[in-house]
């Protein structure tokens, strides 16, 4: 065998040594490059910072004498939306700089209007910015880039037309002729621009509404929301006016909670590259992605604070949203301290299990903080009697005096103290327990079998002594419970449930089914009772669950509920603007609810959050927790530095 | 040869087409239909945005339109003959030659084509990591066990390739988070990801910072990978180590290395000049099959370590049953799936000669 190694041969290995030096170096040379580069981009961000700030304290000269000239007795003055933050800044120890490290599971998007999930809410909140807020105890509109505004109320007009020519709310946004419900209009501030430089003005939020408003842009779920807007106009400048199509209850919070997109920095796209984009993020917030362009999935989030952002300068130098999807390793990453925060109530809320893992573990609560509280995004839970059988007669469930039997045969406290573990509040009714529509005088029913009995035997149940209890056509009483499957806990309520109704004769069927199924037939009415869950905001409109023209065509009245007392009170509600009028018609609408039981409402969410101990004044509000502009890491205990 | 050859390469299409129709079909005849998941985050919706969702998607990419002429928009979609598609799903001029296009999830709103190109890279990196591994530990491992044949080794090495088999890689994965990547145990390597926040700052070797010792680009996705790569190769040894110690033994015992050893040759010479070679002639063939595995990732291992390959992709188009994710992962895999058969079954014909498909 000729197997020598010959002169070919060592040239060969020659070559190819000399070809991975010659490679190691290119990237030995690359690897100095970046670290030059890096400098230089700390000089820039520095130098950045300087001017900045003498930018911001020059416009403040100017935007005092500005406001104040502008402010007119019918207009609503514009608080100071930083109170809350000033106040942690006078505090003892406060400092700006450490990085706050939070987690999400992935998220496809991070471009505004595209994503859905609630891992890019939470950053585009930190990026991107509204004309109004809401504050944080009151519960109120503040200022936020617009400095003051100005409601039209013209709902009467509205009504009246829409009476004299009987037309629908679609066909009144058709009319030419037909007036305008209600106006606001927005003075903006002077001093806003994007962390790009360029100023915000209101071409800007006219083009975010048109851009939101293009059919061709993926944005089906804020033009739902803006759809009872019927054009924005810009007067000069610094003032935008919104004109509704269909009346809203609360039209500041429907027009000031766009969010404003840059125009110069979004216009270069079209509708179709827009869609496809994922990490087009560029705004006026009080953060700035490190990119603006380059975002892809699965990246880790790094936000920097935005030098240029018109208010108070938020404490962290930097927010972090770093991507684990695995619930466990989030827990890990937690307790290893790689995260600040474990149980983000916007991000992933954490279950009552982990959460109580954690509590027992003394060398994490002592270094650590932790929350349990109220929020309106803790949603609730409930169960819906169905009151029309398949063939659209009505069911058993039709007769109110049998749906408040189940919900007193239910004992609903124990669901909540032993399967939630006491981590969810009882409920009455829909509304968020700390918000304005909540009727504090309304009571869960009490928990009572023997009341439950005695309705049930006045509604024609027959109790035979057989221990089956009996429907008036004497088949024996029994329903399927329809919830979802895969998902905390149901599984557990079901049961308790089919125990304590099986005490008193009535059988139950637990019925769970994969999400897409289960939709399927809600969206059919093809179910007894279902256990579900909903959302819950600020101010719910409760027309689209439980208005009777909602039973029909889709809507969400899937239970087929119908009051004429509650359809009157609801329409009342949404047509008035005015809060102090319209909040006692809510708080009767909890009442009606609470009569009918058309659900049996069972609890509602608490946030469960535990943060790491170096973060100072984290406190509990009517919101949920405070936010996180207020909190801040004394300058000895900050673990990241720039 | 090349007859055969050409003749499995047209029986692809017919058998891909029945493959991507059977998955479409099974898609969307299941309760919810295509896109039928889509609003799985519905509870957290306000109930009129979701159906505005669900109206817009249906109305955009012909969701609601009967299932095979949804299929057949999808052939139309993929295959360089057809005709060109306009916005909301209008039909346009027929073309003889026109690009291809993978299309467009919906779930997910980016082209399919774009998101694979993320995900296919981190699935071959870790693939073609462990592939290696896994296939030097087996030998090396079926190779010593053919040597000691019935011996306490073989015997102890068989069993405990036989428990690493049997334990199912989800629990792995906890468990080495839990305890190799916890402080309060050995907090030895990360918890999730293939970089560490502070990656972007890294430069691309390990070296000396003004701020201390800086392990670098590099040294940091291997740090990362510890976990993931272990998980994935602890359960693949036992199979090629049983297979490789079949091979080692049945060639030990062939006339060629009798006559090796008649010739005088030592123990350690026929074993690895002889035997090792033609042993690796079924796991060769073996290897081929792995191919598609390459492509598809491996989905527990990258959900629990938060890495965004392949397979949690696949995962998140059935969820959603996202069209034209499923039926482009189906056509790519079921293509590299046919392809390395026939890769398979040509090497065969390479590696012995008496083997012929004339």
């Amino acid at each position: 065998m000729e197997n020598r190694f010959g002169v070919k041969d060592f040239f060969l290995f020659l070559f190819l040594g000399a070809l991975i030096v010659i490679i190691l170096l290119a990237m030995k040379q690359n690897d100095r490059q970046f670290q030059v580069l890096q400098a230089i981009e700390q000089q820039g961000e520095d130098q950045m910072h300087e001017l900045t700030g003498l930018h911001r304290d020059m416009n403040r000269l100017q935007i005092t004498a500005t406001v104040e000239g502008a402010v007119s007795p019918a207009t609503q003055p514009g608080r100071d939306p930083f109170i809350y933050q000033k106040q942690a800044e006078a505090m003892p120890g406060y400092s700006q700089g450490d990085w706050f490290v939070n987690v999400g599971p992935n998220s496809d998007k991070m471009t505004p209007f595209l994503a859905g999930d609630t891992y890019a809410q939470a950053v585009q909140n930190h990026v991107l910015d509204t004309l109004c807020g809401l504050d944080e105890v009151t519960l109120e509109q503040v200022a936020n880039i617009a400095s003051i505004w100005q409601v039209h109320d013209n709902t009467r007009a509205y009504f009246d037309y829409q009476k004299s020519k009987g037309l629908s709310d679609d066909q009144m946004l058709k009319d030419p002729n037909a007036p305008s419900p209600e106006q606001v209009t927005f003075q903006l501030r002077h001093d806003v621009m994007f962390s790009d430089g360029v100023a915000l003005t209101s071409e800007d939020v006219v083009w975010t509404y048109r851009w939101i408003m293009n059919p061709n842009v993926d944005a089906p779920r804020d033009r739902a929301y803006d759809a009872k807007i019927k054009s924005v106009v810009a007067n000069g400048p610094y003032e935008v006016t919104f004109t509704l199509g269909t009346p809203y209850f609360d039209p500041v919070l429907l027009c000031g909670g766009i969010y404003i997109l840059p125009k110069h920095f979004y216009e270069k796209y079209s509708p179709d590259d827009f869609n496809k984009s994922t990490g087009l993020l560029l705004g006026s917030g009080p953060y700035r992605m490190e990119d603006p362009t380059r975002w892809s999935p699965g990246q880790t989030v790094m936000m920097l604070r935005n030098d240029r952002y018109w208010g108070e300068p938020p404490p962290f130098d930097r927010v972090v949203y770093r991507v684990i999807d695995n619930d466990l390793a989030r827990l890990t990453a937690f307790r290893n301290g790689e995260l600040d925060i474990y149980g983000d109530q916007l991000v992933y809320p954490a279950q009552p299990e982990p959460y109580q893992r954690l509590l027992a573990d003394p060398n994490i609560v002592a270094r650590t903080q932790h929350f349990e509280y109220d929020t309106p995004l803790g949603g609730y839970r409930f169960i819906g009697w169905n009151e029309r059988q398949r063939n659209g007669k009505p069911g058993i469930f039709a007769d109110k005096r049998v749906r408040q039997a189940m919900t007193m045969m239910i004992d609903r406290d124990r669901i909540c103290s032993q399967i939630m573990r006491g981590y969810v509040t009882p409920i009455s009714g829909p509304f968020y327990i700390k918000g304005k529509q909540n009727n504090p005088d309304v009571k869960p029913w009490p928990f009572d079998v023997a009341r439950a009995k005695a309705l049930l035997k006045e509604a024609g149940f027959v109790d035979d002594g057989s221990g089956v209890l009996k429907e008036p056509d004497g088949s024996p009483f029994q329903f399927s419970l329809t919830y979802p499957s895969g998902v905390a806990n149901y599984d557990e309520m079901a049961l308790f449930i089919k125990d304590s109704l099986a005490k008193a004769g009535v059988t139950l069927i637990p019925d769970p089914l994969d999400w897409s199924v289960f939709s399927d037939r809600l969206k059919n009415h093809n179910f007894e009772a279902i256990a579900m869950g909903w959302s819950a905001t600020i101010e719910d409109d409760l027309y689209q669950i439980f208005d009777s023209s909602q039973i029909a065509g889709g809507g969400d009245n899937f239970i087929s509920y119908s009051d004429p007392e509650l359809d009157r009170l609801i329409e009342q509600a949404r047509s008035t603007v005015d809060p102090a009028i319209r909040m006692p018609l809510w708080r009767k609408c909890h009442a009606v609810l609470n009569e009918d039981q058309p659900y049996t409402f069972i609890f509602a969410r608490k946030g469960l959050t535990f943060l790491d101990g170096r973060i100072k004044n984290v406190k509990t509000v009517p919101l949920g927790l405070n936010s996180e502009t207020e909190w801040f890491v004394p300058r000895l205990a900050q673990r990241w530095e720039k | 040869m090349l007859n055969y050859i050409i003749r499995r390469i047209l029986l692809m299409f017919p058998t891909l087409l029945g493959m991507t129709l059977v998955t479409f079909l099974v898609m969307g005849l299941s309760p919810g239909g295509v896109g039928g998941s889509l609003l799985n985050g519905a509870g957290t919706m306000k109930a009129d945005v979701a159906r505005a969702q669900r109206e817009y998607l249906e109305r955009r990419f012909g969701l609601n339109q009967p299932l095979l002429v949804q299929y057949a928009r999808w052939l139309n979609e993929i295959s360089p003959i057809g005709f060109a598609v306009g916005p909301n799903q209008k039909l346009g001029a027929f073309h003889w030659l026109k690009k291809p296009d993978l299309g467009y999830s919906f779930s997910k709103g980016r082209p399919v084509l774009d998101l694979v190109a993320e995900a296919l890279p981190i699935t071959l990196l870790l693939n073609l990591i462990t592939l290696p591994i896994t296939i030097v530990i087996a030998l090396a491992a079926g190779i010593f066990a053919a040597r000691r044949k019935g011996g306490i080794l073989d015997l102890t090495s068989g069993i405990i390739l036989l428990g690493l088999w049997s334990v199912p890689t989800i629990w792995a994965g906890v468990m080495l988070i839990g305890f190799l990547a916890n402080r309060q145990y050995l907090y030895w390597f990360p918890t999730a990801g293939l970089h560490d926040t502070l990656a972007e700052t890294m430069p691309f070797f390990p070296q000396h910072l003004a701020g201390g010792w800086n392990r670098g680009w590099l040294a940091d996705i291997g740090w990362h990978l510890v976990l993931p790569v272990l998980c994935l190769t602890y359960s693949g040894f036992a199979f090629l180590a049983r297979l490789a110690r079949g091979a080692t033994l049945e060639n030990l015992s062939s006339d060629y290395a009798r006559t090796a050893r008649a010739k005088g040759l030592d123990e350690r010479a026929i074993l690895l000049r002889h035997v090792l070679r033609n042993s690796l002639l079924p796991l060769i063939t073996y290897s081929a099959g792995i191919l598609p595995s390459l492509f598809s990732g491996a989905v527990i291992v990258e959900t629990i370590f938060s890495i965004h390959g392949m397979g949690l992709l696949m995962i998140d188009a059935i969820r959603a049953r996202d069209r034209e994710l499923v039926l482009d992962e189906a056509l790519v895999v079921g293509f590299v799936s046919l392809v390395s058969y026939l890769l398979a079954d040509v090497l065969y014909a390479v590696a012995d000669p008496r083997v012929s498909y004339e």
